[in-house]
């Protein structure tokens, strides 16, 4: 019989804790990534990070992407990281849109240089849920497209275990629900994304704040703990960032296109 | 170097510094986040988050007060926002199957194992106390803070520490009682 104080403290010391991971690591990889931000006083830093890596990965002989990447280093959550361009077998590098947001699938079909649907394009991703449900528990308020004039509400909604405030929604091609249309990050406080080794990354402008326009294949990651979210993509991507929140919008659709989709979120 | 000496070089700007912090401290944040937590993963995600958000506040953080219960009030409050957030509740949701945590008992002696299987059930009574019974304790006694540094930590007063562990002992007194037999049968009244 012994006191309840006395019960806690054999209960502290005989404790069966899992064993400490290494947090040092991740810690200092986490302040790294964030030093790189945007603020007026790590443009710096930034500039220099940038610069890096261009180096590494042979580009200083292209002068404009030079200067695109050194733009784009970084929108909102969303680091992108730099490496060698290597082509991958079946990848068959920038990719061709298929073609207006209007064009019927069957067009679109024949149009793709690289299946949309050669990798389930959400393996990877966690947490389905109805769209109800997610802009109930998300912090800012959820937006969608108006364009396509056909969009409507999306076909599947994610709220996507990453470390933070984040919903993904997907759009499919009308009556064909392995098609991806589009699908839209929308990612508040908390997250930190990455995107690996883009060979082809430009500069553009949503609702005339700065964003980035990829057509290569890259790899994307939650840069918040070893071990989270890694998904290889292979559609184009738009990333831009409004009011505090950043939006990422994966499809198969032409620049052109996705600044309109982009542009039409209400 | 001492804690105040390595936080007044991180506050300058030296990482080095901040990053021997925290693997001076990162076993009592990550060993709390566990105990508010009850998931390894998550764990280590508030974990290492405390010490981004630590080191973003450094500035205001004075090097003069212990260091371990302002990051341990930090891992408190992350622990309590991922209970609430949206992915917790997927990630709740996928684990379903196991909603009661189960802490890692290694292989060990007869009696050692006894123990730990002891302090899991104890865990079990604590976790079912509202969250601030739940932290007061897991201060005083896992993380083994004293009765100031319990109070640093909470950002009450000591008299405050004091009357939050009597009430919260009573209260896990009435939970061992009632559900915990074998925890009842070893303790005084």
């Amino acid at each position: 019989m012994i006191s309840m104080e006395s019960l806690l403290e054999q209960a502290a010391s005989g404790f069966p804790y899992p064993p400490t991971p290494d947090l040092a690591h991740g810690v200092m990889v986490q302040l790294a990534v964030q030093e790189a931000a945007p603020a007026v006083n790590r443009r710096r830093l930034a500039l220099a990070a940038a610069a890096v890596l261009i180096v590494l990965a042979g580009l200083l002989a292209v002068p404009q992407v030079r200067a695109a990447v050194l733009e784009a280093l970084r929108i909102g959550a969303v680091s992108i990281f730099l490496d060698e361009p290597s082509p991958e077998p079946g990848l068959k590098g920038p990719m061709t849109p298929p073609a207006q947001a209007g064009a019927s699938p069957e067009t679109q079909k024949t149009q793709i240089t690289s299946s949309p649907t050669a990798t389930p394009w959400t393996a990877g991703i966690t947490g389905e849920t109805t769209l109800e449900e997610a802009a109930s528990q998300l912090d800012f308020p959820l937006q969608l497209p108006g364009y396509p004039q056909d969009v409507g509400t999306p076909d599947q909604v994610f709220l996507p275990d990453i470390g933070g405030q984040a919903v993904v929604m997907v759009w499919y091609e009308p009556g064909n629900a392995d098609e991806l249309r589009f699908a839209l990050y929308e990612i508040g406080a908390g997250v930190a994304l990455g995107k690996s080794a883009p060979s082809s990354v430009e500069e553009t402008r949503v609702n005339g704040n700065k964003a980035i326009w990829i057509t290569t294949a890259h790899d994307l990651f939650d840069l918040t703990r070893s071990g989270g979210m890694m998904r290889r993509v292979n559609s184009n991507v738009l990333v831009w960032e409004d009011s505090d929140l950043t939006y990422r919008l994966e499809t198969w659709l032409d620049k052109e296109e996705a600044v309109r989709i982009a542009e039409s979120l209400q | 170097m001492n804690d105040q000496e390595l936080m007044r070089l991180a506050q300058q700007g030296d990482d080095a510094a901040w990053e021997a912090l925290v693997r001076q401290e990162q076993q009592a944040v990550f060993r709390h986040a566990y105990l508010l937590t009850g998931n390894a993963d998550d764990a280590q995600d508030v974990a290492q988050e405390a010490f981004v958000r630590a080191f973003r506040s450094i500035d205001r953080f004075d090097p003069d007060r212990p260091l371990r219960p302002w990051l341990l009030r930090i891992t408190s409050n992350l622990a309590s926002n991922r209970r609430r957030s949206v992915a917790r509740f997927f990630s709740a949701l996928s684990r379903a199957a196991r909603d009661t945590p189960e802490p890692v008992l290694a292989s060990a002696g007869a009696r050692r194992l006894a123990q730990q299987e002891e302090s899991a059930a104890l865990w079990q009574a604590i976790r079912r106390l509202r969250r601030a019974d739940q932290e007061v304790i897991y201060l005083r006694y896992f993380a083994a803070l004293s009765v100031a540094d319990t109070a640093e930590a909470l950002g009450v007063a000591q008299g405050t520490v004091k009357s939050r562990l009597s009430r919260a002992t009573d209260r896990l007194r009435a939970v061992i009682e009632a559900d915990f037999p074998d925890l009842s049968e070893r303790r005084l009244a």
